[in-house]
């Protein structure tokens, strides 16, 4: 009892979620032996090319690497307008 | 013709040495001959661990070197005479041997026991790939923290490329702090590591006692931790012994009605 209410009043949210978070994304990344800078390249590649047929910002374009269903993924997703 | 196993994880101080020395006895102990080869060359502690490190005359190096006889090298257990400890000499480093020697001798031991089992030092350079070297089959140590697992991905990568199927002991499981969400669980870390679990080992203070007397806790029926290891034993034996599933994760309202 003295645990669950500790658990309502404790300071931080529970880290073993986070550590898996991390810890996919980094086995992911180190199996595909790419590095963040590979990452950020392909990141500047894909703006170029995808600025061709839509308006977009660089901001919004997010590049992951994620785990579907035990494969690695890479995941591209962006906001996008017409080009004016 | 026996079998080699080697125990590895890349990351010190998970329990490597303590996973050693509780398998070879526990083996032991089910009437296998069993040698624990202490492969960690310059930092040897499998003989304090198994209580044996009063008694070494000639060590694994003076073996490959043939400065004395295989059988001169090998001190048997105090407790079970089926047990044999190979110890690593402490004045070498890792370079006084080849992975060609390692292989020689790992087939030379083979031989004579039942089962080799090679204690691999941290770290993934010389000494990994000289304990690898004469190994039918690994054993990966972790414990459920970033770290670790990281390094385990790692080594796993590299046992795959020197095609020796490996096995996962998670090891130092606090079943508290994973109920509390503050430890990954078992499913957490077969997820992120995709291979096949061979034994999950608690957090147990008696694996300390049992360091401190050179007396292995897979004797010491107290020991949920040694109980651990007896059933990892019998699982190498080829045994169907199920891995005992603690609560986890269990749900706020859940807890506050005791399910």
């Amino acid at each position: 009892m003295l645990e669950i209410l500790a658990n309502i009043f404790r300071p931080n949210p529970p880290s073993a979620k986070t550590a898996k978070e991390r810890l996919v994304k980094v086995v992911i990344q180190e199996r595909l032996k790419v590095s963040e800078s590979q990452l950020n390249n392909l990141k500047h590649d894909l703006y170029q090319v995808i600025s061709k047929y839509f308006d977009i910002s660089q901001d919004s374009l997010e590049l992951e690497i994620q785990d579907k269903n035990g494969h690695p993924a890479l995941t591209v997703n962006t906001e996008v307008k017409p080009t004016s | 013709m026996g079998e080699s196993i080697v125990i590895t994880s890349g990351k010190g101080g998970v329990g490597k040495t303590t996973s050693t020395a509780n398998i070879s006895v526990a083996l032991a102990n089910f009437g296998k001959k069993v040698v624990a080869v202490d492969g960690d060359i310059g930092l040897r502690n499998l003989d304090i661990i198994l209580g044996l490190e009063n008694r070494i005359v000639y060590n694994l190096v003076d073996v490959v070197k043939k400065r004395c006889r295989t059988k001169q090298a090998l001190i048997r257990d105090k407790k079970n005479e089926n047990l044999f400890l190979l110890p690593a000499s402490q004045v070498d480093d890792k370079s006084a041997v080849t992975p060609e020697d390692m292989k020689e001798l790992c087939s030379e031991l083979k031989e004579e026991f039942d089962f080799v089992i090679i204690d691999c030092p941290a770290g993934i350079e010389q000494g990994f790939k000289n304990a690898l070297a004469g190994a039918d089959s690994a054993i990966v140590i972790t414990t459920p923290e970033v770290s670790p697992v990281r390094d385990a991905d790692r080594v796993i990568g590299l046992l795959q490329h020197h095609e020796i199927p490996a096995s996962l002991i998670l090891n130092r499981l606090s079943v508290q702090m994973v109920e509390r969400g503050d430890m990954m669980s078992r499913e957490d870390v077969e997820d992120i590591l995709a291979i096949k679990i061979l034994g999950l080992v608690v957090e147990d203070q008696e694996i300390v006692n049992a360091g401190n007397l050179g007396t292995p806790a897979v004797l010491n029926q107290n020991s949920p931790a040694g109980q651990a290891y007896l059933r990892i034993a019998q699982r190498i034996l080829g045994e169907n012994v199920e891995i005992p599933s603690f609560e986890e994760k269990k749900g706020f309202l859940a807890r506050l009605l005791g399910r």
